[in-house]
């Protein structure tokens, strides 16, 4: 007589009886114990029900419908990862990438690092492209969109002494204010001193670059007035950018 | 520290449509010259719009470029400007002004153009072509050999008072490039000014 399991006739005083093909059989010898089901009695339907009676509560009855503004203490959040990709600078020394999130002060980090510095990268000789293909994550919050974040690039290639690295240019870009995914293209400058000597070895073997140390300055307006600068290229930077609660405080950016 | 921002604590402030620009005054293409070139930008609106947290008195400059590869002048220069409104008429525009540095250490102005700022949300890459008065024979030939290209006597003829152009002859030089992102608050229960999905 064949036993049919799960009919009306063997439906609980059978249960013992009843295993999975694996558990069982030449294939079962050298499963671990954990993969081999214990017999609770929750193998069938009544005694799955009787089970998550006991673990789960019933929810609660409410009329209102959740309301998200209801929260306390809300603020506008957001989370930026990607990648700076490529550059066609024209050099044929290593070149290294260093890039540092700057913000205004209402904004608070998060998740992730504000600053991290690169591997050294050379061209193809017959190629124009440097490529870093350089990660970065970070999640930021803060209650007003003021002071937007920016990332700001370093490009630095190594000299003869060791520890010591030389300047080949800045470049500073925003991260985009829409959710999705944009790619942007960050020009490159070499600030360089006002004299007519280092005019003329721009002129004629490269801009020197002068060191300034803190990237807020970069960022920022002030003392630009001052400054002279030569253009030597561009940095392709891809974003990903996710967004919470900018409808909420009146936003809609997409 | 703000505890909650249900509907009752919000205060008539936060119902106010504001406007925030971000983003830099990329570069300068198309410019005939080898000299170093800066760029200065004048905000200019109407009456019921306010500039936040206080109004600016000097117009941004941004720093002197050098051409380099390509003969592009790099600017990058940050704007972060928020503006909160009351009507949609006299809505921002940029005043540019192109100055150009000389060897010697001379500035003279170089060309002009006006550009009005989008009102809707998403990113812009804004091309504000610009130009120069021309005056005699006499004035091109000083200002070839010696320096100080003619300039605009009245400036009202920019933006205030268009009837002045008729009487101004220009040539054209390069272009400035302004990469913006423009995000509104509280347009939708005013005005539906947004972009439309695609």
């Amino acid at each position: 007589m064949s036993l049919l399991y799960g009919t009306r006739e063997n439906e609980d005083h059978q249960a013992k009886d009843f295993t999975y093909k694996a558990e069982t059989g030449p294939l079962a010898e050298g499963l671990p114990e954990d993969y081999k089901y214990p017999d609770d009695g929750g193998l069938t339907r009544k005694g799955f029900q009787r089970k998550s009676r006991l673990l789960e509560p019933p929810a609660p009855i409410s009329d209102e419908p959740y309301d998200p503004e209801s929260e306390l203490a809300s603020f506008l959040y957001m989370n930026i990862t990607g990648q700076i990709e490529t550059s066609n600078i024209i050099t044929t020394d290593l070149v290294q990438v260093k890039y540092t999130f700057i913000t205004g002060s209402e904004w608070d980090l998060i998740d992730g690092k504000k600053s991290q510095e690169s591997q050294f990268a050379k061209r193809i000789p017959g190629s124009n492209l440097v490529t870093w293909n350089m990660e970065f994550q970070v999640g930021y919050r803060s209650l007003s969109p003021e002071g937007w974040p920016v990332i700001v690039i370093e490009l630095r290639s190594p000299t003869r002494t060791p520890d010591v690295n030389q300047i080949k240019g800045y470049a500073c870009v925003h991260v985009p204010t829409f959710p999705g995914t944009t790619t942007k293209i960050a020009k490159i400058f070499c600030p360089v001193k006002d004299t007519w000597w280092s005019m003329m070895k721009a002129k004629l073997w490269g801009p020197q670059c002068e060191i300034i140390e803190d990237p807020q300055q970069i960022a920022d307006c002030e003392g630009r007035e001052v400054t002279s600068v030569f253009y030597s290229g561009q940095v392709n930077v891809t974003f990903n950018v996710t967004q919470r609660n900018f409808e909420r405080f009146g936003y809609k950016t997409f | 520290m703000i505890e909650s921002i249900r509907e009752i604590d919000k205060l008539p402030g936060d119902y106010k449509t504001e406007i925030h620009y971000i983003g830099q005054i990329l570069e300068g293409r198309g410019f005939d010259t080898d000299i170093g070139l800066q760029c200065e930008v004048q905000l200019e609106y109407g009456e019921s719009w306010m500039e936040l947290p206080q109004k600016s008195d000097t117009p941004m400059q941004t720093q002197t470029s050098y051409p380099g590869k390509d003969e592009i002048f790099v600017w990058c220069h940050p704007v972060d400007l928020h503006f909160a409104t009351d009507s949609i008429f006299g809505s921002p525009k940029l005043l540019i002004r192109v100055w150009r540095l000389d060897d010697l250490g001379r500035i003279d102005l170089f060309s002009y153009g006006v550009c009005s700022l989008p009102c809707t949300t998403g990113y812009f890459m804004l091309n504000c072509p610009t130009w120069r008065p021309i005056g005699n024979w006499r004035d091109e030939a000083m200002s070839f050999f010696v320096g100080g290209p003619p300039k605009l006597t009245n400036e009202d003829a920019l933006n205030k008072n268009l009837d002045l152009r008729k009487k101004v002859k220009t040539v054209s030089s390069g272009s400035v490039y302004i990469e913006l992102e423009v995000l509104l608050k509280n347009f939708e229960k005013h005005w539906t000014i947004s972009k439309p999905l695609s």
